[in-house]
């Protein structure tokens, strides 16, 4: 195997609002923080897309109660106040952890502002969607983007990751992720388990070798998988099959890079880190 | 009075002490004997506690009554020990949570030695309940159901919510969430148009938009108002759900600990109330941290907020089945070993009889639950004995009312002191009384009973039995080797040397001089184990194996010389003239009386100067001591009684025509009982017929109108006070000591009396009648009136009449005199 540069995450960035999704984010945001010994960013986007809705005369807020006028200045008061609440709830997280932490708090269109601020970090940390009774799109529009667009790693949360489930990582060949994943399942207490992604049969039985030999070496509790497809559903086959809590995905790797992230991320219910 | 004054001869040395005989006893040293089991002298007591043990009806409790130091607790507890031993063990009693209403657990009963095991079954059942609860909980089919009840909610909403959204979109507008709400606004390519831009859009178009926007959101509206009955629908299919899952796992286990107790029913609906609650509230169990082996372990004091101390059982009552061993930490009341408890409570305060209930403190503020109803006396006793001390219970506050309370009620209901004095109004807890079937012994001194009796109406249906304890024993052969047995009991529970055959002798000698007679013992079986102890010290001291004579009397004179302060310093006030009294001559009106002092437990003699001046008067007898208020009721009687016979014994036929005065002289405190009276006739005598009365001697005895000479008390400590100044100042011969014939069986008198007595150095007359006395005390002779109704010339009582006849002559001239006066 040849040497490459190795992965670490140094500093992690976790896209906040107040919806359970992103509590989730949070909550394996700072686990990993912490085990890692990383450094933490919260971050909070004031929705100018929403404040300019809320210009346009015809807007309305509609709720069980009745309509109402969407006034900008109360939407910024509760901006205020969601910022507020997040910066609580990441603190209370960073001290469960023993994490280095900071929040900020920027204004622009969510997506756009967490691609750009993803820019200085290893990794980004946020909800699947922070709308999840209503929207009809499994996954938001922020996590889309961000999940699309960020150079750096991505991790993609819709619950909390199951405690004592194993972590699923994708492997075909290379060594650039398998340290991080030896770390992750040192981090998380979990077993491992590596699925392995080739061409051609031959390719995936020589993969399997080294995988086995690795785990053995590193002296890691796990196993090793064939995945039949480099495809979604079969990773998701998969998860439901071992009860995987968390699934790794490097995606320098050739077949991963083809993968379908939209839907697999779609599909999962476990989180997702996008290894970048 | 016919026929001749009799007696006059003192008391030979033999008569002033009763010497026990030990030739007849056949052992050497106590050693030889055994121990008594039987209580000696106490028949009454005892078979009114045979009989109160016996009778089984409500009321018979038993007042043991007698003064200190009788060992009544020992032999009634004894007593209990035994009798108990061959009953029963009484049932188990607990305190479960009442489901229904927490504040008022349930009381269960179960057959003894079976509530520990309840309780542990209990302990036991929540721990797998905790387990198989979580277990089940945390199963992939619980998951799963739960899941796909929840999911119904958000497709629900989601295709209510996706309708509006696929409505909106048709008309170019997108349904938006923001911090505050749902909102609809326009979109173009995507974006949500610019305010800018939507001010340049034709009127029409604008216009459109708007109305678009109310039509969708009163379609938004009414979907959203069905959103809080779809969250109820599913929060109740989740908790059908929960149920559901909780009733499998639950079933089983309380299912099998309800097996156990098949054969009582209240425990069986005990149970099937539990399995209810559990069910209904699983979240107590899911929340608890999972740690392996369950809940933390139920410990009362960290316990605090353990939601699962609800099913907890509370044992208050835990008796041994019998055949069942004890176990060691678990003293205190319960029945040891399948028998009856026998209780003592030496602090019967409200709570520790009735039981109490406990609070602890939780976020500032007092809170209880029925695991924190302790159990009292009553509890323990229940089914069995229990003492009580009664002075104890009645200065207790509300003891006594609410043990009462109890007896009456047949009941221990525990509540708070306070609730029942009416002084709280919130209770916390009421929880269910526990019948109450028990008998009680107060323990207490006789006052107390006749008191109790005499005010509280309620005590004679309550106690109807009492013992009666006598501090006295008669003596007889066989009761004195019973007493010689009572006190190598002692000896060998107090681990003291053997005591010689002599010594038990001289221990048998003090009890009867405790008693106050020769022909009886003392029961203070305390008193003579003290002596018995300090004996064995100073044998210990002598370095002899075997307690001597010798030592007991040490014993006796050492505790004498102890408590012996006051009484040397009162004799040195006498011999250093200070306090004035005589012991030779003869003075006229003038005589040595005796009095007793008690200080702490010991007694001592006195002798006090009384006097007795005589004028012409009325004929009234003027008592100083009364007169001052320094003489109690019982000494102005004595007076009184004097007076009586004075004016019936000499020339009954013409008025008593003196003025006299009587006193104790040197006299500071009050002085009060009769026995002075002799003395003070013999005073009064001598000073109406100037006749002197030796002062060699001191008098004792009280006296009735017809002079005849009445028992006192104390008569040893009075004739040793007497002795003790006399020897002092030495022993003439011509010195001693008159007291009542009737007090001749009194006598116990210390060594060094008999001894100078024995040597005619001192003298004891006994006395039946003042004119004995008086012939003792004058050397005249008292005579007795011939068939002429005359005193012989020579006699004294001749000249009493010879003054009395003068002074009423000399008050008649005298009244003639001032009648003319009057006339005048």
């Amino acid at each position: 195997m040849a040497a490459e540069a190795e992965l670490a995450l140094r500093r992690i960035l976790v896209a906040l609002d107040v919806s359970e999704q992103s509590r989730a984010a949070l909550e394996a945001a700072a686990r990993l923080a912490g085990g890692l010994n990383a450094e933490l960013v919260g971050l909070f986007v004031e929705d100018s897309d929403l404040l300019r809705m809320a210009e346009l005369p015809v807007t309305r807020l509609v709720g069980a109660r009745g309509t109402g006028a969407l006034d900008p200045a109360m939407l910024r008061r509760a901006f205020k106040v969601q910022a507020a609440e997040a910066r609580e709830a990441l603190e209370r997280s960073a001290e469960q952890w023993q994490v280095k932490w900071s929040f900020r708090v920027t204004r622009g269109s969510s997506a756009e502002a967490v691609v750009a601020e993803a820019g200085d970090f290893d990794l980004v940390a946020l909800g699947r969607t922070s709308r999840p009774a209503v929207r009809t799109a499994p996954l938001g529009a922020t996590a889309r983007r961000t999940a699309m667009a960020a150079s750096c790693s991505v991790l993609v949360s819709r619950g909390g990751q199951r405690a004592g489930c194993p972590l699923l990582a994708l492997y075909e060949g290379g060594t650039r992720a398998l340290p991080l994943t030896a770390e992750l399942s040192r981090v998380f207490a979990c077993s491992l388990i590596v699925g392995v992604l080739a061409e051609t049969p031959e390719r995936a039985a020589a993969l399997e070798a080294e995988a086995e030999t690795w785990l053995r070496e590193s002296g890691l509790r796990g196993r090793v998988e064939r995945l039949d497809r480099a495809e979604a559903d079969a990773i998701h086959d998969l998860i439901k099959r071992r009860d995987a809590g968390l699934l790794v995905v490097d995606q320098r790797g050739p077949l991963a890079s083809k993968l379908n992230l939209e839907g697999l991320l779609e599909t999962q219910d476990v989180p997702v880190l996008v290894l970048r | 009075m016919p026929g001749e004054i009799k007696g006059g001869a003192p008391l030979a040395a033999e008569r002033l002490c009763w010497r026990c005989d030990t030739s007849g006893w056949a052992f050497e040293t106590t050693q030889d004997l055994e121990d008594l089991g039987e209580v000696i002298g106490q028949a009454r007591a005892v078979e009114a506690i045979h009989f109160a043990v016996g009778i089984e009806q409500p009321g018979y409790n038993i007042f043991a009554l007698g003064p200190e130091g009788l060992d009544k607790h020992g032999i009634v507890r004894r007593f209990l020990e035994a009798k108990a031993a061959g009953q029963a063990a009484p049932a188990d009693w607990c305190y479960v949570n009442n489901f229904r209403e927490a504040h008022a657990p349930k009381a269960i009963r179960l057959p003894p030695g079976r509530g520990m095991a309840f309780k542990e079954g209990m302990a036991r059942l929540v721990t797998d309940l905790h387990d198989v609860l979580i277990s089940a909980f945390e199963s992939e089919e619980y998951r799963t159901r739960r899941q796909v009840i929840e999911e119904e909610l958000k497709e629900r909403q989601q295709a209510s919510a996706s309708e509006v959204e696929a409505a909106a979109k048709e008309k170019g507008l997108a349904l938006v969430r923001t911090p505050l709400g749902f909102a609809f606004a326009p979109v173009s390519e995507g974006k949500l148009v610019p305010p800018e831009a939507f001010e340049h859009f034709p009127k029409e178009a604008r216009e459109k938009i708007e109305a678009d926007i109310e039509e969708l959101q009163k379609r938004l509206q009414a979907a959203l108002e069905k959103t809080p009955l779809w969250i109820k629908e599913t929060r109740e299919k989740v908790r059908a759900l929960n149920q559901e899952i909780a009733q499998l796992a639950v079933g089983h286990l309380i299912g099998a600990l309800s097996d156990a107790y098949a054969d009582l029913p209240e425990i069986m609906a005990y149970l099937t109330e539990v399995r209810q609650d559990v069910i209904g509230n699983v979240d107590l169990f899911l929340q608890q941290p999972k740690q392996g082996a369950g809940p933390p372990p139920a410990r009362e004091g960290d316990a605090g907020r353990d939601p699962l101390r609800r099913y907890r059982v509370n044992l208050v009552v835990h008796n041994h089945a019998a055949g069942e061993t004890r176990k060691s930490e678990n003293a205190g009341g319960e029945a040891a070993e399948g028998r009856a408890p026998v209780v003592y409570e030496d602090n019967p305060t409200f709570d520790r009889l009735l039981g109490y209930i406990e609070h602890r403190a939780e976020m500032g503020a007092l809170v209880t639950d029925f695991n924190l109803i302790r159990p009292g006396a009553l509890h323990k006793a229940n089914g069995g004995y229990l003492i009580l001390d009664a002075r104890k219970v009645l200065t207790r506050p509300l003891a006594w009312d609410g043990l009462k309370r109890a007896l009456f009620a047949k009941e221990i209901r525990t509540e708070p002191l306070a609730h029942m004095a009416g002084l709280l109004s919130t209770s916390s807890l009421e929880p269910a009384p526990i019948p109450l079937n028990l008998k009680i012994v107060l323990i207490g001194d006789r006052q107390l009973y006749y008191l109790l009796s005499f005010h509280d109406p309620e005590f004679g249906d309550l106690f109807k039995v009492s013992a009666d304890f006598d501090e006295v024993i008669d003596r007889s052969a066989a009761n004195d080797r019973l007493y010689a047995r009572q006190v190598a009991t002692l000896a060998r529970e107090n681990a003291l040397r053997p005591f010689g055959r002599e010594a038990v002798g001289r221990v048998l000698e003090q009890a009867a001089r405790q008693a106050g007679d020769a022909e009886r013992l003392s029961a203070k079986t305390d008193t003579i184990a003290d002596l018995l102890r300090e004996a064995d010290h100073w044998a210990g001291a002598e370095g002899r194996e075997i307690v001597e004579r010798d030592d007991v009397q040490k014993a006796i004179d050492k505790q004498v010389y102890r408590q012996d302060r006051v009484r040397q310093r009162m004799q040195e006030q006498i011999t250093r003239g200070t306090v004035l009294i005589d012991d030779r001559g003869a003075k006229v009106g003038q005589i040595n009386g005796l009095s007793v002092l008690s200080l702490g437990g010991f007694s001592f003699g006195r002798p006090s100067r009384i006097s007795a001046r005589v004028r012409l008067g009325r004929g009234d007898l003027v008592d100083i001591e009364r007169e001052v208020e320094l003489g109690g009721p019982l000494h102005s009687k004595g007076v009184l009684i004097l007076r009586g016979f004075l004016s019936s014994h000499y020339a009954s036929d013409r008025p008593l025509s003196l003025s006299a005065s009587l006193v104790f002289e040197q006299s500071y405190g009050g002085v009060d009982g009769d026995s002075a009276s002799s003395a003070e006739l013999y005073a009064l005598l001598s000073a109406i017929a100037e006749v002197p009365i030796k002062q060699s001697f001191a008098v004792t005895g009280s006296v009735n109108q017809y002079g005849e000479v009445q028992a006192i008390g104390g008569v040893n400590e009075k004739i040793e006070g007497f002795f003790d100044l006399c020897a002092e100042r030495g022993l003439t011969g011509e010195q001693g000591v008159l007291i009542p014939d009737s007090n001749v069986k009194h006598l116990m008198l210390r060594p060094d009396v008999i001894e100078a007595v024995r040597d005619d150095r001192f003298r004891i007359y006994p006395v039946a009648s003042i004119e004995q006395g008086i012939e003792i005390l004058t050397g005249l002779p008292a005579g007795l009136r011939g068939p002429d109704g005359r005193f012989p010339e020579d006699s004294l009582n001749h000249r009493v009449e010879a003054r009395l006849i003068a002074l009423a002559e000399q008050r008649r001239a005298f009244a003639r005199g001032g009648g003319e006066e009057e006339k005048a």
